[in-house]
């Protein structure tokens, strides 16, 4: 149960988790791209890189991303009692 | 309820149920292969390949029969997160990215990523900023959270009125390509398709609401699973020597890479706003597959991204599916579980297209037009392939494709049988059947519940309130097939202007009202109107004279002056109640009962009370 003084310090935390899982990977998400002619001429997995990256990568990333905030978020409900009692 | 576990909300024989399904449906496929190296005919392989999946479609959304609100609306809220992620996924992907995006990635190659980049992001950002809060909320449509955000019926009626708009483009491009893929499959003509896709999706909406889209939706995703992925795996096992080709296609996208030097296919660099994504009709091979922006300028790429990521992650359409999960953190997980599926399917038709590209410039560059392979001619009789030159040796650039066609095209070219070709269709009509019932579901519910009965903030008795939502999904599919018949426009076109719409009418103020306590009631819908209006105006505007954007990317135009007059009206109009504050208050904590579902059982227990 999120107790009143805590319902502060539990939305600026969400808040900051929010912005932490989503700026970097749009950032990287816009930048990436712009750099994948360079990165091609590298490879991975036989793939050109800058080609892998903008499409098996960008998956992975967001897959992590997502992964990584259900844990920290769920981590942060539990921390200031915010969590689902079931 | 707050003190159950969420284990037992969870129907243990899913998975059961499901294995049931799936191998009934490749025992289908096998049976059929077996019946055509025996020499049956061809009738009768397509009708089986058609007609047996949708039997099962149908056989599943007539049990998924309810005449309760709680499983139509919100599938009894039990659906687990790797069930309601797959739904989610299919309904995004739909047919046409099924045979569409297999057609950019083969004639635009790298380009073709700021579609799944943009879909990708769009559920990132519908995962960490929107999906849990309408989760809590548990209202079953948008403009019914916003109503409720705000506690204004305007508000209601309004976002119901604007959101219709981008949902029938969805619906017009889904049945649209569903019909085209059936009517390659089996030769019917578009009136008895067009009846029998209506059955299936009115079984699927009409009866079970959200718990036939769940459901439904789950056997159709199978079907869609295990068409493409067993494709790629037979091509990857066969050009790679790995099944899981998705991540061994390097080299061979290396050879093409190396092919293309050889056919001295030049290097395009386009201006930064040009956005030149093949359209339906019969494009050539120009551009080099890994190389990147010979198509989409990097402005126009990344505007493609965040436009298609807003209208993805806003979706009114979409969005819904997240009410159907256990809690608030299955709701977060579920989203994980989209982008892991939507990521499969896209990686699994990048690497098709790069095997069917690699098929096209071995076999068919440097022969003569009387020396082609009898695939290519079978092609071309249907209309999917052409070759322009009748003298010498063939180039690339002699060659024309069908976008939508690619995906069909691989099956034969790689000497498969027939069957396999017919299973990538019906894995195509499973998706656009998919995406077109989630839409039909969003658009009656959005009209029997926000419009119909959008006035009264106490909803009607169940019977009362299904029968509406049931006839308004039947209203609304025979709008949908009344749209296919009037408007030709390409489906991804559709799709991309939909998205534009939503990005500049929904997204400011689904993100706002979560985020920013402040937004007010006028400020929602201020900003509503105004990013509508931008994004259609802009988009009309481009069709009509010159704009220095394509039309596909005016949408979100709409964006940044709905933000502006969101945070200006609502500044400017006085700060809202302290109950519409502690309704935002209680959205953004994940524990505690579902906010909707508390007040209908409150509701309920004083109307219980008031009759004793």
């Amino acid at each position: 149960m999120l107790e009143r003084e805590e319902r502060k310090p539990y939305w600026r935390h969400t808040k900051l988790q929010m912005l932490a899982s989503l700026v970097p990977f749009i950032l990287l998400i816009v930048v990436l791209p712009l750099y994948a002619q360079e990165l091609n001429s590298n490879k991975f997995l036989g793939f050109p890189l800058g080609y892998f990256l903008a499409g098996h990568g960008l998956w992975l990333m967001a897959i992590f991303t997502l992964a990584t905030f259900v844990n920290r978020q769920d981590a942060i409900d539990h921390w200031h009692g915010a969590n689902e009692d079931m | 309820m707050a003190n159950t576990f969420r284990t037992r909300l969870v129907n243990p024989r899913l998975g059961t149920y499901f294995g049931i399904f799936s191998s009934l449906l490749v025992a289908l496929f096998l049976v059929l292969l077996i019946l055509e190296t025996l020499g049956t005919s061809d009738v009768f392989l397509r009708l089986g390949v058609l007609s047996v999946p949708l039997v099962l479609f149908a056989v599943i959304a007539i049990s998924s029969f309810t005449r309760e609100s709680g499983e139509y609306f919100a599938a009894g809220r039990r659906v687990p997160s790797a069930y309601s992620g797959l739904v989610l996924a299919i309904s995004a992907i739909g047919g046409t990215g099924i045979l569409a995006w297999t057609g950019l990635f083969f004639l635009n190659g790298f380009d073709a990523w700021c579609i799944f980049l943009g879909i990708n992001t769009g559920l990132v950002v519908m995962g960490v900023g929107v999906a849990p809060y309408i989760r809590k909320t548990g209202a079953y449509t948008v403009p019914t959270f916003l109503a409720r955000r705000f506690q204004s019926r305007l508000l209601r009626v309004t976002a119901a009125s604007v959101f219709v708009v981008p949902m029938l483009l969805i619906l017009t491009a889904e049945l649209g390509m569903g019909l085209w893929a059936a009517g390659l499959l089996v030769d019917l003509s578009p009136l008895v398709l067009a009846a029998i896709l209506t059955v299936v999706i009115i079984l699927t909406v009409g009866f079970g609401g959200m718990r036939g889209l769940g459901w439904v939706g789950t056997a159709q995703a199978i079907t869609v699973l295990i068409a493409i992925v067993v494709l790629a795996a037979m091509i990857g096992v066969v050009a790679t020597n790995f099944p899981l080709s998705q991540f061994s296609y390097g080299p061979v996208l290396r050879a093409v890479g190396r092919l293309e030097v050889a056919q001295q296919i030049p290097i395009h660099k386009v201006s930064a706003f040009t956005f030149g994504l093949a359209g339906q009709g019969l494009e050539e091979v120009t551009r080099r597959f890994a190389t990147p922006y010979g198509s989409v300028g990097p402005a126009s790429f990344a505007l493609a991204t965040l436009s298609i990521a807003a209208g993805v992650a806003a979706s009114p359409w979409l969005l819904p599916r997240n009410g159907t999960t256990v809690g608030v953190y299955e709701a977060r997980k579920s989203l994980g579980w989209a982008i892991f599926f939507v990521g499969l399917v896209t990686l699994t038709l990048s690497a098709l297209a790069v095997f069917m590209r690699d098929i096209v410039m071995q076999e068919l560059v440097g022969r003569t037009a009387g020396d082609l392979p009898s695939w290519f001619l079978t092609l071309r009789e249907k209309g999917l392939m052409d070759v322009h030159s009748q003298t010498g040796a063939l180039s690339m650039m002699n060659f024309s494709f069908k976008r939508d066609g690619v995906l069909l095209a691989l099956p034969l070219a790689s000497g498969f049988p027939a069957i396999i070709g017919y299973t990538v269709l019906i894995a195509a009509i499973a998706a656009s059947l998919a995406a077109a019932s989630a839409t039909i579901y969003a658009i009656a519910t959005l009209l029997s519940e926000d419009i119909f009965n959008g006035l009264r903030w106490d909803p009607p008795a169940d019977p009362f309130r299904l029968g509406v939502a049931r006839i308004m999904s039947v209203v609304v599919m025979f709008l949908g097939i009344a749209f296919v018949a009037v408007v030709k426009t390409d489906p991804l076109q559709l799709f991309l202007w939909a998205t534009g719409i939503t990005s500049a009418a929904a997204f400011p103020i689904v993100i706002l009202s979560i985020w920013w306590k402040r937004l007010t009631a006028a400020g929602a819908v201020a900003s509503i109107l105004t990013g509508f209006t931008i994004a259609v105006l802009a988009i009309l505007a481009r069709e009509l004279v010159w704009l220095p954007l394509p039309s596909a990317l005016l949408g979100v135009t709409g964006v940044l002056p709905a933000f502006i007059v969101a945070i200006i009206v609502s500044k400017l109009t006085p700060i809202p109640s302290k109950d519409v504050l502690e309704q935002v208050r209680d959205a953004r904590v994940p524990g505690g009962e579902t906010v909707y579902d508390r007040e209908l059982r409150l509701h309920r227990l004083q109307k219980n009370a008031s009759k004793s």
